[in-house]
């Protein structure tokens, strides 16, 4: 966990601007959709959304899991997790099976349905920006730093801290730390967060896990299956054999 | 064949005509305007149809391996007549998969992609690559069919060597992947609904797929036997009953198979609760399992109706509509709930999906008419056997 | 919904072909009275169980040994109804000496005759006089010629019991594929031959004299 890097977002201190929103889509070039951004929904040219619940303003956005789904079902690996945390996408590989969108669990990955050449689009933490040594545009832009971005480790502190020196103001739950495997963009927040809008209730394993387990189990079934039919082959023409010379006996000629 | 015999039109002929039409129309459309203008597939539900039948046409096509392995590992040679049509209803249905597929892919000329890029970690991967072996197999399989018709001995006494190697490749390809098409959705505990999603669904994929394959064989026996008449020249085309009693009963263990597993995943996982939530999953669950397992199993506990063709017929419907039922409410059912968005297919994604099987019906067709599927030229153990 | 809506094709497909077919006036084989192979009177299981002191030799006769030395032989149940009733035509003489595989009955289904062969070497003791021009009902009982024969004729190249019965299970299917193949007319042969699941006799007046040749080359060669 050396240099990777996280996202850390504050409920708490999110005033519902907008701007994260607006500089996400300048820096990624994707065109303008709603003019009140607060309706808008992740789509194949909004990376990242500010929802209204009540009072409280929250973003939505692609968590960077540890091991994510995505990635780990892409047949042909055009999403990687990068070694700075950020999963990344190529849409040059990319044959369009979007399984990575039936997979994530956070249901992120978005697709460019009205296009004859299609690619999966999600927030890929500007990892083009931050190999350049910028912040991510949400981050830069964010006016309150209700957005952070940094070392995923020293995020984590700050988070556990703030829960710690203000347990009357948070919700004692870092989002994204634990859920499906721990993910390098962490929330948190002053209500549950299923009042967010937020997919609750995930597995503390990370969702590759489920399918590794059954996928470790296939060298097992192609020696022990092959062992068998091989076996099973030579053993009923055997009996066959024997049945065959016996009738002979027993008939004579 | 005489011109005026084909066109001819029969009821049939007509409808098939005009569903390929159509279906070319809409496949015309769909890789010019792209999928979001032809399909009602969404963010939320970006999977539909195809996949859906996808799911269906490798379940059903899952006896070409089944009877393989039954004559020519477990040397029942009694289900000697059942091995080509099965081998060509596994191509066919392969090929319709594949086609679908490719129809399905955002961007089907990278279709290629996944030969040359690998993700080992992926079951999309490992269902590729045994699709792709599978087809092979079957390629080879079948080789012997157009070999034979064209007199070209010499290349069939080199796949005579290496058949025994092939069908047990073939037979753990499918097994690869007849099960990994369950573990698609291992990933995805939170979404698919608890009725169906389960860690052993893998292993569930597997029975049923064995139960409907043979299903599928015994009911396309039938529409053999209706397809090509003897009195429009045909031979060896009518119902041998007596095999395919003998696979209903397999069809029967697999299913009481299935239906323990089932019960035991239930009741392990504390699911039984769920069976009395009413909701139109619960409502389709049932279906699924009365239909396809219940209904087919007390039937075929009775020999009578095993070898009661009228009956073998019926049953065998109720099975593959028991896979329809289970396949489609996997990929489709189970997911409706959790995405909050309804999904029903677009005119064009059915289209696609009718004009394809059609001209899988038709492949079969010109295939049973002009080599010998029928009258599988009897190995040497079959001979000896019956002395 | 959808896998209603797939569900609901798959079965007006079914249905529509059903109708479909009504309309060319055929029937689908599911539902057609074609020829049945298990559950007709064709080979119940009555008809084709074997006494034990029976054996049964390829040819379609049957033999029955007994302590005074002589053979009696019959035609067995599958001989006495493969393509209608038959009646026994004619023995073999009388006091003669007959050798194996020589002709010992000709049987007729209708208008067809078939010539049944001796299964073992012997001399002919005595006729049943009763059963000429009669149809056989109880293949078994109704011997047609006692032989005196050697005793020490291997009795290994008849089958007896189960295996008898089930290879006589066996002929039956052979013979199902044979009538189809040699009924100018399917038609016909479904109607006229297992009418009600009983064999008809005038299903061999449709035979040619090459298929009834065929026949006994198929069935009743030892
Ligand atoms: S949130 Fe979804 S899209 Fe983002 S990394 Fe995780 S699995 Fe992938
Ligand atoms: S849609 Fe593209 S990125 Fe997503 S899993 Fe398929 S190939 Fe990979
Ligand atoms: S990290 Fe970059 S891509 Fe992701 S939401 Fe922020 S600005 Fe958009």
């Amino acid at each position: 966990m050396l240099k990777e890097n996280g996202i850390l977002f504050d409920v708490t201190l999110c005033v519902g601007c907008g701007s994260c929103y607006k500089k996400c889509k300048e820096v990624n070039s994707l065109p303008q959709a709603n003019n009140d951004f607060l309706k808008d929904h992740l789509s194949n040219n909004t990376y990242t959304v500010v929802e209204q619940y009540d009072k409280l303003y929250t973003r939505k956005l692609c968590m960077h899991c540890n091991e994510p789904a995505c990635a780990s079902v892409c047949l042909v690996g055009a999403i990687k997790k990068s070694p700075t945390g950020a999963v990344v996408y190529d849409g040059d590989k990319c044959i369009g099976c979007r399984y990575c969108m039936q997979a994530c669990p956070h249901k992120v990955p978005r697709y460019e349905w009205s296009s004859t050449k299609p690619r999966i689009r999600k927030c890929i933490m500007c990892n083009n920006r931050v190999q350049e040594g910028k912040l991510p545009g949400c981050a830069e832009i964010c006016p309150t730093e209700a957005t952070l971005f940094g070392n995923i480790d020293k995020l984590i502190e700050v988070a556990k801290n703030r829960l710690k020196d203000n347990p009357e103001k948070y919700y004692q739950h870092i989002y994204g730390l634990e859920e499906a495997g721990g993910s390098h963009v962490l929330i948190i927040s002053p209500v549950p967060f299923e009042q967010l809008g937020y997919v609750s209730k995930l597995p503390k394993e990370s969702m590759p896990e489920f399918t590794m387990r059954a996928m470790e189990k296939i060298p097992s079934v192609v020696v022990g299956g092959g062992v068998f039919l091989s076996a099973m082959y030579w053993l009923t023409k055997r009996k066959n054999q024997i049945a065959k010379e016996e009738k002979n006996n027993t008939h004579g000629n | 064949m005489k011109i005026n015999e084909i066109l001819k039109p029969t009821f049939w002929k007509v409808v098939s005509v005009i569903i390929v039409t159509i279906g070319l129309v809409s496949t015309f459309y769909r890789f010019t305007r792209g999928l979001g203008a032809t399909t009602n597939l969404h963010d939320m539900a970006p999977w539909g149809l195809w996949i859906g039948f996808d799911f269906l046409g490798v379940g059903l096509a899952a006896a070409g391996f089944t009877i393989a392995a039954t004559v020519h590992i477990f040397h029942l040679h009694k289900y000697e007549p059942m091995v080509r049509p099965a081998i060509l209803t596994a191509f066919i249905g392969y090929s319709i998969v594949v086609c679908l597929l490719v129809v399905d892919l955002g961007r089907p000329e990278n279709f290629w992609h996944p030969l040359v890029m690998w993700n080992i970690h992926s079951v999309m991967f490992e269902i590729t690559w045994c699709l792709i072996c599978y087809t092979t197999v079957l390629i080879l399989e079948f080789a012997p069919v157009v070999l034979e018709k064209f007199n070209l001995t010499a290349p069939i006494k080199y796949l005579r060597i290496i058949s025994i190697p092939v069908v047990i490749a073939g037979v753990l390809f499918s097994t690869l992947h007849q099960s990994s098409f369950g573990s698609l959705y291992l990933i995805v505990p939170g979404k698919l609904h608890p009725l169906w999603y389960s860690s052993l669904l893998p292993v569930h994929f597997y029975i049923s797929c064995i139960a409907s394959g043979l299903s599928m064989i015994i009911f396309e026996s039938f529409l053999i036997a209706r397809a090509f008449p003897k009195d429009e020249g045909f031979h060896h085309t009518e119902l041998k009953m007596n095999i395919l009693s003998g696979a209903s009963f397999a069809v029967l263990v697999a299913l009481i198979a299935g239906f323990l597993l089932k019960s035991y995943d239930f009741i392990n996982n504390g699911k039984i609760s769920l069976l009395i939530k009413p909701s139109a999953e619960t409502y389709l669950f049932y279906l699924e399992i009365i239909t396809g397992t219940i209904v087919p199993i007390s039937l075929l506990s009775f020999k009578k109706f095993r070898e009661d063709k009228k009956w073998l017929y019926i049953i065998s419907i109720c099975v593959i509509s028991g896979l329809i039922l289970n396949r489609l409410n996997v990929s489709i059912t189970g997911l409706i709930a959790s995405s909050g968005v309804n999904y029903f297919p677009s005119f064009d994604e059915i289209s696609i999906t009718a004009m394809l099987v059609v001209l899988g019906v038709f492949a079969f067709r010109i295939v049973a008419k002009n080599f010998h599927l029928f009258e599988a030229a009897e190995s040497h153990e079959t001979v000896k056997e019956r002395i | 919904m959808v896998a209603v809506f797939v569900l609901a094709v798959f079965l007006f497909i079914i249905a529509a072909d059903i109708i479909v077919l009504k309309f060319q006036g055929k029937k689908h084989p599911a539902f057609a009275t074609a020829i049945p192979q298990y559950g007709s009177s064709i080979h119940d299981e009555n008809d084709i169980s074997i006494p034990s002191d029976i054996i049964i030799s390829k040819g379609h006769t049957w033999i029955k040994f007994g302590r005074d030395g002589l053979a009696d032989i019959g035609i067995d149940a599958f001989g006495a109804a493969a393509l209608g009733k038959m009646s026994v035509v004619k023995c073999a003489d009388e006091g003669k000496e007959i050798k194996k595989g020589e002709i010992i009955f000709e049987g007729s289904y209708g208008d067809k005759t078939v010539k049944f062969l001796s299964p073992v070497n012997g001399f002919v003791k005595a006729v049943n006089s009763n059963i000429i021009g009669k149809k056989i009902s109880g293949p078994y009982e109704m011997w047609g010629i006692k032989l005196i024969t050697d005793s020490k004729e291997n009795k290994r190249q008849f089958l007896s019991g189960n295996e008898a019965q089930n290879w006589m299970k066996n002929e039956f299917i052979r013979l199902k594929s044979f009538i189809e193949n040699f009924t100018p007319d399917t038609g016909l042969a479904g109607v006229t031959m297992y009418d009600g699941g009983k064999l008809s006799d005038e299903l061999a007046s449709s035979f040619t004299a090459e298929a009834i040749a065929n026949f006994e080359k198929e069935f009743l060669s030892l």
